[in-house]
């Protein structure tokens, strides 16, 4: 086993509980974290998202699933965990399955509680092209047999 | 009763429900430890919109919804307030492909996360945990 050197999936930003997956495909998902700042009331701003690579983690493309306020500010206790301690994200053929932790405000709770928030998306094939159809050389009449 | 590691859902029961008020509204903690909270008020303006954003993206392609309102039980979006982290998925590879679960829409991905059953308020029983293992369909 050959190990690259390493890359980062993100600049330098707070991130955090990281969930990583390979599609068929070879396309590498990782779900993670971002701590984005604190709303006007104090309450921490999270945001759930999902990075996909196609070149083997070298680079990555990412996407924000869901921007969300903590149910719950900072209680001075070190122990405090608002999101748990581990996310899952799997793979099962070209699409990527995920379960976190989120506010369920934006998707209708009546109030804010941390719930868990389930997604799916699918990498999309990249179109092979149309091959050309090859054109045969008309044949040479046969020649007419002699009687 | 379900224990974890870090936690018991016995250690808070001496201690005061505290509220968080803030400029827009009052936030209600549970008597539950450091990280286990429960918000018993309307949601505030800015979890409508954190920092003015939409906080799910329109995101072609990606299907996203809350386990507990999208729940086969339609009350447990009223009743549910605990805090449901450290969730768990599996997928049946047979089911869960995208194919197969557009043909069988009973199958496909299970989710695990913990809830709890707060009483009825005319009750005197005791808040109830107990883990949950929601069959979504994809």
């Amino acid at each position: 086993m050959t190990v690259g050197p390493e890359n980062f999936v993100t600049s330098q930003v707070e991130a955090a509980i990281p969930s990583v997956a390979v599609a068929t495909d070879g396309t590498v998902g990782v779900f993670y974290y971002t701590f984005d700042g604190f709303s006007q009331d104090n309450f921490p701003i999270f945001s759930a998202r999902l990075a996909q690579s196609t070149d083997q983690g070298v680079t990555f493309s990412h996407q924000v699933l869901l921007t969300f306020l903590s149910s719950a500010a900072d209680n001075g206790n070190s122990r405090q965990r608002v999101l748990g301690d581990y996310m899952q994200m799997k793979a099962v053929g070209s699409c990527f399955y995920g379960a976190f932790t989120g506010n369920g405000v934006p998707f209708g709770r009546p109030f804010a509680n941390h719930d868990p928030i389930f997604f799916r998306t699918c990498v999309v094939p990249t179109p092979r092209p149309t091959p050309t159809p090859r054109s045969r050389p008309t044949p040479a009449p046969r020649p007419t047999p002699p009687r | 009763m379900l224990t974890k590691r870090k936690f018991t859902f016995s250690d808070n029961s001496d201690r005061a429900r505290s509220q968080q008020r803030t400029t827009t509204g009052t936030r209600v903690n549970s008597r539950r430890t450091a990280g286990h909270h429960t918000v018993q008020t309307a949601g505030l303006p800015e979890d409508y919109a954190p920092k003015g954003i939409r906080p799910i993206p329109l995101l072609p392609g990606v299907f996203i919804v809350d386990v507990v309102v999208n729940n086969t039980d339609p009350n447990l979006t009223n009743t549910d307030t605990f805090n449901d982290g450290e969730t768990s998925i599996t997928v049946n590879p047979a089911l869960g492909g995208v194919d197969h679960a557009a043909a069988d829409p009973n199958n496909g991905v299970s989710i695990t996360f913990t809830a709890i059953v707060m009483p009825a308020p005319a009750t005197t029983a005791s808040p109830s945990a107990e883990s949950r293992t929601m069959e979504e369909a994809v």
